[in-house]
Order: structure tokens, then sequence, then C-alpha cells
């Protein structure tokens, strides 16, 4: 279970440095842009509030989206959690979402950055960001970061699962393609099934992998079936 | 010797005209007689209207109509033709209607499961869109929906108990991601049991993600 102390420590070099950019816009954030936001008010100590206020507008300063930001702190306010701890979560946030923009490039879309920074936080390399972008240099990347942190939520390694997704996003995976991917793992999982078994299996049903189109689920074909047709 | 003579040719006509059949040809001399001049005297080419308002014209021997068999024919057939043509088409624009409307209703109805399936919630035509979440919990005794849309407020979005011990709401959502989880009697956190986990398990029992998008089926295809 991911708690906010799973955070950037030990992570690449880039991702450090947005955080230090982060904090440094953080404490040094005017604030004209806002006052603090009446829901962090009404939910949050006052000394809390105003940190993620400053949190909030320093990332929203830079094209960022901060409303995930506001939303982390609100969601630790109905769990009780400490100041600190959702401080530091709202801080781990932040930097992700400048690594992902980083990783991602000026053009992406404010659910790509969010969704990316979520596997960021997830514990995938920012390379393998890089990598799913030049594997669809066009389309949007929601759904294959969205599906990647689900499997890695699940108990997959990080690794397997990122390198699964991204030779299926390289051999021209559709987005229905992972989603019932994931729902195929899932439902797997859900029924006994390892989690890397479920992963291991489910894999060769998505294009880019050695035994595509090889199903332990495929019905055999009509001439398999019929082996003395009238 | 001539009254003789002149007997016997009388006998011999008189026994002509009593033989059988004589008379029958006779008759029918008449008759051929009679259909000749008849067809003889009629034959002037004019055109006369029949009792039916036909416009026919009479021909040598045999009476013609103005518009032939044929031509009936022909353009019966071509009457018929476009008739067929055109309820085919009629068919055709009413399925098309029939069809677009049974997509419009196939959105809609996956628009009203997409708790479930977590990574899509397709159709209507603004920006926000009605999604149905649902959560099977016989024994709870309240259930609330927390998430960014409410600023995670649990008396924000009270669920309703259905028959059977399903929990529902429906709320309408912007496009984008969106984080979300159930709490269940007030303290039990609950994610989606058949939607994606949120990467971010900041305060412990992770989230669940669902991402509401404005593509419908129709512009996929």
């Amino acid at each position: 279970m991911r708690t906010g102390s799973t955070g950037l420590g030990g992570r690449s070099s880039a991702r450090r440095l947005a955080l230090a950019a982060a904090m440094a816009a953080a404490t040094a954030a005017p604030s004209e842009i806002a006052a603090q936001d009446r829901r962090l008010a009404a939910r949050l100590d006052s000394a809390t509030a105003e940190a993620v206020t400053r949190l909030a507008d320093s990332v929203r300063a830079v094209g960022l989206p901060s409303d995930p930001l506001i939303g982390v702190a609100l969601e630790g306010a109905t769990r009780r959690a400490s100041s600190e701890r959702i401080l530091a979560a709202v801080r781990e946030y932040a930097a992700a979402l400048g690594v992902a923009r980083q990783t991602l490039g000026d053009s992406a879309m404010s659910d790509e950055i969010v969704s990316a920074a979520g596997v960021l936080v997830a514990g995938v390399a920012p390379r393998v960001v890089v990598d799913y972008r030049s594997a669809r240099p066009a389309g949007a990347l929601t759904v294959p970061f969205v599906v990647l942190a689900d499997l890695i939520a699940r108990g997959i390694p990080a690794d397997t699962a990122a390198g699964a997704l991204g030779a299926a996003l390289r051999s021209g995976a559709s987005d229905d393609d992972l989603v019932e991917f994931r729902r195929r793992v899932e439902r797997d999982i859900a029924a006994g099934a390892r989690p890397t078994t479920a992963m291991t299996i489910r894999r060769r049903d998505l294009p880019g992998t050695p035994m595509e189109g090889v199903s332990p689920m495929r019905p055999k074909s009509p001439r398999l079936r019929r082996p003395f047709p009238r | 010797m001539t009254d003789d003579r002149d007997e016997r040719n009388l006998q011999r006509a008189a026994m002509a005209l009593r033989a059988p059949g004589a008379r029958d040809e006779d008759a029918l001399n008449d008759v051929i007689e009679a259909l000749r001049r008849e067809t003889a005297d009629g034959d002037t080419g004019e055109p006369v209207a029949s009792r039916g308002g036909r416009v026919e014209r009479r021909g040598r021997g045999r009476r013609r109509p103005l518009i032939d068999r044929g031509t009936i024919r022909f353009v019966a057939g071509l009457a018929a033709g476009i008739a067929f043509a055109a309820g085919l088409g009629l068919g055709l624009f009413a399925g098309w209607r029939m069809r677009g409307e049974s997509y419009r209703i196939a959105a809609e109805t996956t628009t009203g499961r997409v708790g479930p399936t977590g990574v899509e919630a397709t159709s209507m035509e603004s920006t926000h869109r009605p999604v149905q979440f649902m959560l099977v919990a016989p024994a709870a005794s309240r259930v609330a929906l927390v998430g960014e849309f409410n600023d995670w407020d649990p008396a924000a979005t009270p669920m309703a108990r259905a028959p059977g011990g399903a929990w529902h709401v429906a709320l309408p959502l912007a496009n984008g991601r969106h984080v979300y989880a159930f709490i269940v009697d007030g303290t039990s956190w609950v994610a989606d049991p058949q939607a994606p986990l949120a990467p971010e398990g900041w305060f412990g029992a992770r989230n669940s993600v669902l991402l509401v998008s404005g593509q419908n089926r129709e512009q996929r295809q």
C-alpha cells in the first residue's frame, strides 16, 4: 500500500531538480495570484492551507494543473491525515507534475500530465514516459498511463508492466486494446491468479508480443473443431 | 317431251333442296356474307369512345386500343419500379434514423454504467456527462461517493440503496480524469472494484480512476 512517503528520493536527477524548482517556486510565490482557496481554509488548519495554496499557485504559474494538488490536500483532510503528511503528498505530487510535463513536452494535455505524474509517483522511471511519447507521438497517453498505474497497483512490478505496455504501444496497440488487457488481468487476479502470471499470460493478447494473438482463451478454429468435414 | 324434261328437272331440284345439309350451307353462306358486309361498312378508321371511357380506334377488321397492352405493361412496370425504389429509399432512411437513435441510446447506456469500467464514459453533447456510480454493499447502512469532483466531502454525494444491496448515484462530470472512492458507513474507504486503481495512495487505501471522454462510438468508427 502506497503512502505519501513513497517519495522522490533515489529517483532521477530530473525529478530532484523538479522538486527543488517546485519548492523554490512555492517559497517565493507571490500571494497576489489568489487568496487561500476557500475549500482549503474550511478543511485544513491555516498554516497547512496557506502552504498548499502557495504550492498550487506556483504550479499554476508555470502552466501545470493545480486542481489535483488541492484535491490531494482535501482528500487528506477527509481521511484525517496529519498536516505534515498532507504537505508531503502535495509537494511530491507537484514535483511529479513538473517531471511529467518535462518528459511529455509542452504540448501535453492536462490529463496526460496528471496521469503521467501518477505513474511517476508509483515508481515508474521518467524514461518510460519518454518512451511512451515516442511510441505514440501524436496520440493521447492518458489511457496507457492509467492502465500502467492500475497494473502496478495490483502488484505487477513496474518494469514488467511498463515494458509490456511500451512494446504494445510501439506495435500500434489502441486504447481499447489496453483497456481490454487491463480488464483481463484484473479478472484473472480476482480469480486467484498471481499478478505476474496474469500479466504474462494476458500480454500475449497485446500487439507486439512474440505470441501475439495466441490466447489460451481463444476458441479453436472451425477446422480444428471439425476434423472430418462432410 | 319438253314437259317431261321440265318435270324431271323440277323433281331433281326439289330433291336437292330436300337433301340434308343443303340449308345449312346456305345459312352458313348467308352468315359469311353478312359478316363481310358488316366489316366492309364499319371500316371507317375513326376514333370512338368505348363504354368505359377508354379511347379506342377502330381498326381494319379489328378494334385496336389507343394505348396498347405493351405500353400499359411498360408503364405499369415502370411505376412499380419507381414505387419499389421509393419504398426502398424510405426504408433505408428510416433504418438510418433508427440506427442513429440506437447509437445515441447505446452511448447513454454506456455512460450510465461507467463506474465499473472506469476507463471511459461516453457521450452526451455537453462538457459534463452524467455518470452513474454503483457499489454492491448489502451490509452497509450508508454509502457516500467522494472524489475530486465533490472536494472529497462525504456529505456531498450520498448514495441511494436499491433492492439487493446495490448503492448507486448519478452525477454530471466534466471530461477528464477523476479520482474517487466510496466511504462505507462513514469509516471504510473502498475503491471501485471494477475500475482502475489510482496510482497515488497518499493516505492509505487506494482510490479509483475514471476517465470521462467526449468521444462516442460513432466518432470512433
